[in-house]
């Protein structure tokens, strides 16, 4: 019974098995959550009042409750959402059956590894910040218990903030060195049914005016350099060049045949930090002709990665502003092709410009737009009829981007010239502290590309002509329905500005150095670091043999410091002095202790008190007191000890 | 040499006059978390001493008068049915405390004395099959008379062996008897004692005593000590593991009170005649032999 935690330190155990716990309580639902807290709870209440535990019987039938409740709710007890509240479940129990120090032993590990756990919930800069802090209050009440003392002094909170400290370096070199690997170790049963936002690969009415109210980030850039101007930062997403008279689709048939494409003019090098999402797109500018590996270049010039990034990713990019493309007949004559039928009007105005030349048609379809009082607007009127083209431009004349790049390549299609909607984002908010741009997904835009046959590709936003604040000053400015824009969006007062910008530019370093950091990116700073030709396995070999090395330098030094002094040396000059004071008439007893033995001896040479106590203290210091200093100065003593005869 | 008990010492030798050594041996042996018996004439102190020491350390106190008639139940406690609540339930004895005083153990018959062993070694009580904790810390101070005295149930050995230490006070010298004599009464003095120090310090001395450096010559000492019990004569029987256990935290304790941060071979010697004093019989007269303990001490040489 004496291996009894006090209270105080299972207090402590409870408020630290709290901390570890509660990022995994936050993505339960709450009554579940309320539910687990409600056991500590109940602990600590039994331990204040002095009660004795619930019988076994009584958290056998908890325990088989709560693990009910969690599969009810999850239908599962693995996985993220359902093993962690599984393991959160358990942890509570456990404490039920928590008196001793063994108990308190497991409890604490399984704190620490529900500590490491909280980075599948999120890999914040936060998180790193509450994980740090139940780090050291889990050691705390770990040293506080471990010490068998009832009391908690400062020092100990102190102590483990400084064996955090002492372990930042490890941690650090451990970040850079530990081997990387360039996919997930193993895939987490990842769970479906959060709803993503973002862009979708149909463009249908409506599906980017939703976006426009999401101010959540898509991703952030920053340019090595110069950057280019905010209007023609069109981030390229998805190509929709099939038209079934409402939405608008990708076509993902190849045709076998590639485009070739040629960069002119000066190239633009960036670096993109994507946040997670189920897409594998990454937003380019127009033309990438350098990307990372695992990412390739579509024959819609776009540029994909291999997988979804279901994780943040950063990607280093070069494009070329300055391109054209050749384009094989085939897809040409696809971006002619429209519904056999529907939307009279629009191809009757389109038709009237088949006279003149490619370029010029293209000039005279944006002139009408430019022309025709269209009103930029966030919720539009519906468009349910068979002919939703000829309702947006003859009837309501009201639209968002979708709107009016579906018509604009409607019109430049039954006019004859190739023409495509390009998906993707507008611009972007340029941070000035971290010199960095956030582009968010409300910058989520569509545009056009006509294709004119001595130039390639051309782009054409027909927004610039309905709304030219678009494109250079952004939606805010815009739209005639600001205000159903959330906040950040709108303006804001210039220091909240300030204040968001500051703690954005934090959270965007944090992704870009610690999140970004992967496997190539370990590769470039070892290759740096003269380590290059890694072969893996070969690296994580070096590697192990290194950290190993390590150990076992330091296990030597420690045992090295804490040697004891050679086993005899003190005894060999106490020897040496005992032979002296035998000369010196003075013989020693076989049970007389060292001090026993000098305290007679001053009694016969008192003239030698001071360097005979000085002997048998050096003596006592190096024998027992395992004291080397004293081990030496006992040495050069009784070598330098004279003595005269007693009488 | 300063620690945080010398009050306590001090505010002790202040009581019973003339007695440095056995109340440093005393307090050498609760540090140790040992219990002590003392055993002497009566009327020489001993009462007085196990009251002042828990007075003065700030600990619970109770004092059993040891008798002939005296049973287990009356030292542990008993459960009592009780007709309203229709169950039983158990009635702390006096042993439920921190420091008790089993004054003349050895007129209890060995059935109540045997009672105590439990509490003793486990801390804790067994009664009608249910297990108290006792508080913490817990320590014993028992006397007794010598044992030619009438009327006496020696203790068995076993119940010997689990007081750390055996400590006589002796008649007082010439001068503190005669300060005794004019001075204040002493129970008044003792009822007079304020706490010279809290549980948290005792505590913590006790934690710190135990981490006290022993050096491997020191453990070679102590082992040659037991050795030389085992091989002895005159002895029925050596030194028991326990024993040694004990001599290794009352050795460290006494090196602690002396303010060092290792034991040296004095500590040793001033603590083995009160540690082995009790436990080693005589092989002739069945009784223990204190001063062959403390001829071992010249004979055994110091490694």
């Amino acid at each position: 019974m004496s291996d009894t935690l006090p209270s105080r330190a299972l207090y402590a155990l409870i408020a630290a098995l709290m901390m570890a716990l509660l990022p995994h309580l936050l993505t339960l639902p709450p009554w579940l959550a309320l539910l687990i807290i409600a056991v500590p709870v109940w602990r600590a209440s039994l331990v204040y009042r002095g009660k004795a535990l619930p019988s076994r019987w009584l958290r056998y039938a908890l325990m088989l409750a709560l693990l009910a409740l969690v599969f009810w709710q999850f239908r599962t007890l693995i996985g993220r959402s359902g093993g962690v509240a599984m393991l959160v479940s358990l942890i509570a129990i456990k404490l039920l059956e928590t008196h001793g120090r063994r108990d308190a032993a497991v409890l604490t590990l399984l704190g620490y590894f529900a500590s490491g756990a909280m980075f599948l919930v999120s890999q914040s800069f936060w998180m790193l910040l509450w994980a740090l802090a139940t780090a050291v209050a889990l050691t705390t009440q770990l040293m506080a218990w471990q010490r068998r003392s009832d009391r908690f002094e400062r020092d100990e909170a102190w102590r483990a903030l400084r064996m955090l400290a002492e372990a930042t370096p490890v941690i650090l070199l451990l970040f850079l060195l530990f081997p990387r690997l360039s996919g997930p170790l193993w895939s987490m049963p990842e769970d479906r049914g959060g709803a993503s936002s973002g862009l979708s690969d149909v463009m249908s009415p409506g599906s980017f005016t939703n976006l426009a109210l999401d101010d959540s980030p898509a991703f952030r850039v920053s340019f090595d350099g110069e950057a280019p101007p905010v209007s023609t930062m069109y981030w390229r997403g998805p190509v929709f060049e099939r038209f079934d008279g409402r939405n608008w689709q990708q076509l993902h048939d190849d045709t076998g045949v590639r485009p070739t494409a040629i960069a002119v003019g000066p190239t633009v090098r960036y670096s993109m930090l994507m946040e997670p999402n189920e897409r594998s797109w990454l937003l380019a500018l127009d033309l990438p002709v350098r990307w990372p590996e695992r990412t390739r270049l579509t024959s819609r010039f776009q540029l994909v990665a291999d997988a979804p990034l279901t994780q943040r990713r950063r990607v280093d990019i070069v494009s070329s502003p300055g391109w054209h493309a050749r384009e094989p007949d085939a897809v040409l004559r696809r971006n002619l092709d429209l519904p056999a039928s529907g939307n009279p009007k629009a191809r009757a105005l389109a038709r009237q410009w088949q006279t003149l030349s490619a370029p010029a048609r293209v000039d005279a379809a944006q002139q009408w737009l430019r022309a025709g009082r269209f009103s930029y607007s966030l919720t539009p009127p519906l468009l349910p009829g068979p002919d939703p083209v000829d309702d947006l431009l003859f009837t309501t004349r009201e639209g968002f981007c979708e709107h009016y790049a579906g018509a604009f390549v409607f019109l430049m299609r039954a006019a004859g010239v190739p023409a495509r909607v390009v998906g993707g984002y507008l611009g972007g908010e340029r941070n000035a502290g971290g010199d960095y741009w956030l582009v968010r997904q409300a910058d989520a835009h569509a545009w056009t590309e006509v294709w004119l046959d001595d130039r390639g590709w051309q782009r054409v936003d027909p927004t610039a002509a309905i709304a030219p604040n678009r494109i250079n000053q952004g939606l805010a400015q815009s739209v005639t329905d600001a205000a159903r824009l959330p906040g950040v969006l709108r303006n804001e007062a210039p220091w909240l500005k300030g204040l968001r910008q500051h703690w954005d530019a934090t959270v965007f370093q944090w992704n870009r150095w610690v999140i970004g950091y992967d496997a190539q990116r370990q590769m470039q700073l070892l290759n740096r670091l003269g380590i290059d030709a890694l072969a893996s396995m070969a690296f994580i070999g070096w590697f192990a043999a290194l950290v190993l090395t390590l150990l076992a330098g330091y296990a030597v030094m420690q045992r090295w410091r804490s040697r004891p002094p050679p086993r005899d040396a003190a005894m060999r000059s106490w020897l040496r002095f005992i032979a002296k004071l035998d000369r010196a008439g003075i013989a020693a007893y076989p049970g007389e202790t060292p001090t026993a033995l000098i305290q007679r001896a001053t009694g016969a040479l008192p003239g030698h008190r001071d360097a005979l106590d000085a002997i048998a203290r050096c003596y006592l210091a190096a024998r027992y007191g395992e004291d080397h200093a004293a081990l030496d100065e006992l040495r050069t003593r009784v070598r330098t000890l004279r003595l005269s005869r007693a009488p | 040499m300063s620690h945080p008990l010398q009050p306590v010492l001090t505010q002790l030798n202040r009581v019973i006059l003339g007695k440095e050594k056995p109340i440093r041996l005393a307090v050498a042996g609760l540090l140790a978390r040992g219990h002590l018996l003392l055993e002497d004439l009566p009327g020489v102190g001993k009462t007085t001493l196990a009251h002042a020491i828990a007075a003065t350390l700030g600990l619970r106190f109770s004092r059993v008068q040891f008798t002939s008639d005296l049973l287990p139940a009356d030292l542990l406690g008993v459960s009592v049915y009780e007709r309203d609540s229709g169950r039983f339930r158990f009635h702390h004895g006096p042993v439920f405390t921190q420091v008790l005083l089993a004054d003349e153990i050895n007129r209890a018959p060995p059935k109540t004395q045997s009672a105590l062993l439990e509490a003793m070694e486990e801390h804790q009580v067994s009664v009608d099959g249910e297990t108290y904790a006792l508080p913490e810390p817990f320590f014993v101070i028992a006397t007794q008379n010598p044992q030619h005295q009438i009327g006496t149930f020696p203790l068995p050995e076993s119940q010997l062996d689990r007081f750390l230490m055996r400590l006589e006070l002796g008649y007082p010298g010439h001068e503190a008897e005669r300060a005794m004599l004019t001075g204040e009464g002493r129970r008044e003095l003792v009822a007079q004692l304020a706490p010279m120090c809290d549980q948290a310090t005792l505590a913590n001395a006790q934690r710190d005593a135990s981490a006290i450096r022993i050096a491997p010559p020191l453990l070679d000492y102590i082992q040659a000590l037991a050795a030389a019990t085992r091989h002895h004569e005159r002895f029925a029987c050596g030194l028991s593991p326990r024993a040694l256990i004990g001599l290794v935290a009352a050795t460290r304790a006494w090196a602690w009170l002396d303010g060092r941060d290792h034991a040296i071979p004095e500590d040793v010697q001033a603590v083995f005649p009160a540690i082995a004093g009790h436990r080693l019989l005589s092989r002739a007269s069945g009784r223990p032999d204190a001063l062959a303990a403390v001829e071992l001490l010249d004979t055994v040489a110091i490694p």
